[in-house]
């Protein structure tokens, strides 16, 4: 037999007996649109995620390792080179690199600015995506130096100009600049270093006179980036090494004061615990852990973690796009249950629709075979059927699932996935759903193969009807 | 008798036997026939006189137990069911008791059914169907479903589809026992015009005595095994009056 004349003959027969076909495609439907809507929800996720990696670039790759602000005994509780030292051989983490953190009161010409200091090993920084935009990064020399974030320009103010630093004069139309490269910058931990005397004169004790400043040069200002990375835009970069001794100083200083180690403050967690904050020098204030690629993330995070890093201390970009991921994950596993159980029906739906119709055609079948068709003819035409069942049932499965996909993705401010804190800027999902083109390629095929397998049985059967069966007269 | 056509079917010591259970039941004994072109048959017999069997095992839906069937040359006997498929199509046509007809199709559709097997084209397999169905009458029903159809139009399709693919042999499996006397009539006249018109051998199967009128050879059997074989040329000149009385009553309407 042709095939064209096959197919006219199947259409012929699946059309004869409308209901039950539609009633068969039905159940086909339903178990297509199931799994190819599940798929399209992960798909949507998995580009999403891309998206969200492509976008943080280099912060996508970063995790963060804060210093414990609470003694526990499970965990690692101080951050030292050995700890570095231990991430750096876990087999996903690129480069990690500890970081120190400090503060100074930067003084350039008329200008003074209380900067955040991070203490950085100078190899880390291009890794770290830390370029410079203008000057260069710090030199072999021993010299104090600085690298600023893009941002940090902006705090500096003139202190006997009560209008506020030059980013609020900038927005109040007051052009400042301040040139923090050309020149050597004066440097001290203490607060009042660089600012006006208060009315009273100096506190007693403190004179400015009584520490001589740090000499510093600015060397370079920092590319901002994609303006999304705070931490690396607001703050001024020092070499490790020279924080560390910055630091030393600071502490022997406040000894001299007169002041044991201070109480920091209050932590509180959200389940109400609380306690006060260590104020401890030991160890370095974060690790940075730069991973290879994104999809490493998560394993470099179970890496530290059985390290014993807190994991109430780590935290990474990445953290809200997996939450999203492990959300869909569940989703998923349950469609992907519905759809098993439905398709699973829907071929036994098939199968018996095309059982039954061998019972009701055994002689059409035996006239067939004694007017020359042959085996394979009889075959052909029944799993044929069976696969057009299986084949409209995935056209119509598609079309609801693209409906459906196009319904998800409408409903505007609709939150799948409310697993963003509250804190963080809204990610805004491109997609809920997306089904692209392989999927419908691969629901087609799928719904096909559903039809063949489930014809396979009944076609075998109406191939061993005997040829007699059609003369018998009952 | 001295100048006989071409033999077109041979059986040699066919056999049959079906097992039953324990016991075995034989439905064919050792039966020797031959059947030659252009020539009308009829087996006739009771039922379960095995003239079903014997049909089946000439037209190669059924294998023998025992014995040789001959089909211009071709071993029916040792053919597997693919070459039989392929054998039907060129060689067999079929006129079925209950028409038999593939209700999805159309009057034209089914005439072509055979020659769809065939893998003919389109063109060419309706061109012919087309004239087969003027030729029983009914070019005006082409596109007629089965069930829109009469019982005489239906048989008419069954007839065109039988002769269709031009077959040296035709079977006729009691095909106009549902219909009545005048309809009989005119269908057994339509099939022996078809098949003398192109020389075709027409075997038909009955257990109506009335029928084998039409015949050049009555074979009668009779549990399993071939009677006599009648030449009903002669009987003809004798007289009818003879056979109809062992005619059994209400045949027709069975």
């Amino acid at each position: 037999m042709r095939v064209t004349d096959l197919l006219t003959m199947a259409i012929r027969n699946l059309f004869k007996r409308k209901l039950r076909t539609f009633l068969t495609v039905l159940a086909v439907i339903f178990g297509a649109t199931c799994i190819i809507v599940m798929i399209s929800l992960g798909v949507a996720v998995n580009m999403n995620f891309e998206q969200q990696m492509a976008d943080m670039g280099h912060r996508a790759l970063r995790i963060n390792i804060h210093r414990p602000w609470q003694q526990s005994p499970d965990h690692i509780n101080t951050l030292d080179d050995d700890v570095v030292r231990r991430i750096n051989e876990i087999s996903y983490v690129h480069i990690a690199t500890p970081l120190l953190n400090s503060s100074l009161n930067v003084v350039s010409g008329r200008y003074v600015a209380n900067l955040q200091i991070v203490g950085i090993k100078p190899e880390a920084m291009e890794p770290l995506g830390m370029i410079p935009m203008e000057g260069h990064s710090f030199t072999d020399s021993d010299e104090l130096q600085m690298v600023f974030g893009s941002q940090v320009p902006s705090r500096f103010m003139n202190p006997r100009n009560q209008q506020g630093n030059n980013w609020m004069m900038g927005m109040m139309g007051i052009e400042t600049t301040v040139d923090l490269l050309s020149l050597p910058l004066r440097a001290s931990y203490r607060h009042e270093f660089g600012q006006p005397p208060p009315p009273g004169g100096a506190p007693p004790g403190q004179g400015s006179a009584a520490i001589r400043p740090y000499i510093i040069n600015g060397v370079g200002i920092l590319d901002p980036g994609d303006g999304m990375d705070w931490q690396m835009m607001s703050s001024t970069f020092m070499p490790l090494e020279q924080v560390q001794r910055i630091e030393e100083d600071r502490q022997r200083w406040q000894d001299q004061q007169g002041g044991g180690p201070q109480m920091g403050g209050m932590w509180m967690d959200s389940q109400g615990n609380f306690g006060f904050i260590m104020d401890t020098n030991e160890g370095f204030d974060q690790i940075i852990v730069l991973v290879n690629s994104a999809s490493d993330v998560r394993p470099a995070v179970a890496a530290l973690e059985e390290m014993g890093i807190n994991p109430d201390m780590m935290w990474y970009d990445a953290m809200i796009v997996t939450g999203q991921m492990e959300t869909t994950e569940n989703l998923q596993t349950m469609l992907l249950a519905i759809g098993v159980v439905s398709l699973v029906i829907s071929a036994i739906g098939i199968m018996n629709t095309m059982v039954m119709s061998i019972y009701e055609r055994t002689k059409e079948i035996g006239v067939m075979k004694v007017i020359g068709a042959t085996v394979k003819d009889v075959r052909r035409l029944f799993l044929l059927e069976a696969s057009m069942i299986g084949a409209m049932g995935g056209v119509l499965g598609l079309a609801v699932s693209a409906l459906i996909s196009f319904g998800l993705n409408s409903l505007e401010g609709f939150e799948l996935f409310a697993t963003t804190p509250a804190w963080m800027p809204a990610q805004t999902a491109g997609y809920i759903s997306f089904i692209p083109l392989w999927l419908y390629v691969l629901g087609f095929v799928f719904s096909i193969a559903v039809g063949l397998i489930s014809g396979f049985l009944p076609a075998r059967r109406a191939t061993r009807i005997s040829a007699l069966a059609a003369i018998r007269t009952d | 008798m001295s100048e006989k056509p071409e033999i077109v079917i041979q059986l040699k010591n066919v056999r049959k036997v079906y097992p039953m259970g324990d016991e075995k039941i034989v439905a064919l004994d050792d039966v020797n026939l031959e059947f030659h072109k252009g020539k009308i048959y009829c087996l006739l017999g009771v039922s379960g006189s095995g003239k079903s069997t014997l049909l089946n095992i000439i037209a190669g839906l059924e294998k023998p137990t025992k014995g040789e069937i001959v089909f211009k040359g071709h071993n029916i006997h040792k053919m597997n069911e693919k070459k039989l498929a392929s054998f039907r199509q060129r060689y067999i046509g079929f006129v079925f008791q209950q028409y038999n007809l593939m209700p999805t199709l159309s009057a034209l559709e089914n005439t072509t059914l055979p020659l769809i097997f065939r893998k003919v084209p389109k063109r060419v397999r309706n061109q012919k169907a087309r004239k087969m169905l003027k030729a029983v009458g009914l070019g005006k029903r082409l596109r007629n479903k089965p069930s829109q159809m009469s019982g005489g139009q239906q048989q008419r399709v069954s007839i065109a589809r039988a002769f269709v693919n031009d077959p040296q042999v035709v079977f006729a499996a009691e095909s106009t026992g549902n219909l009545d006397t005048k309809t009989t009539k005119e269908m057994m006249d339509l099939i022996l015009g078809m098949a003398k018109t192109h020389n075709q051998t027409l075997i038909l199967v009955t257990h109506n005595l009335e029928l084998s009128r039409y015949c050049d050879h009555v074979i009668h059997i009779r549990d399993g095994k071939i009677e006599k074989i009648e030449d009903v040329a002669d009987k003809i000149e004798v007289g009818a009056e003879e056979e109809t009385e062992e005619r059994p009553e209400g045949d027709i309407n069975e």
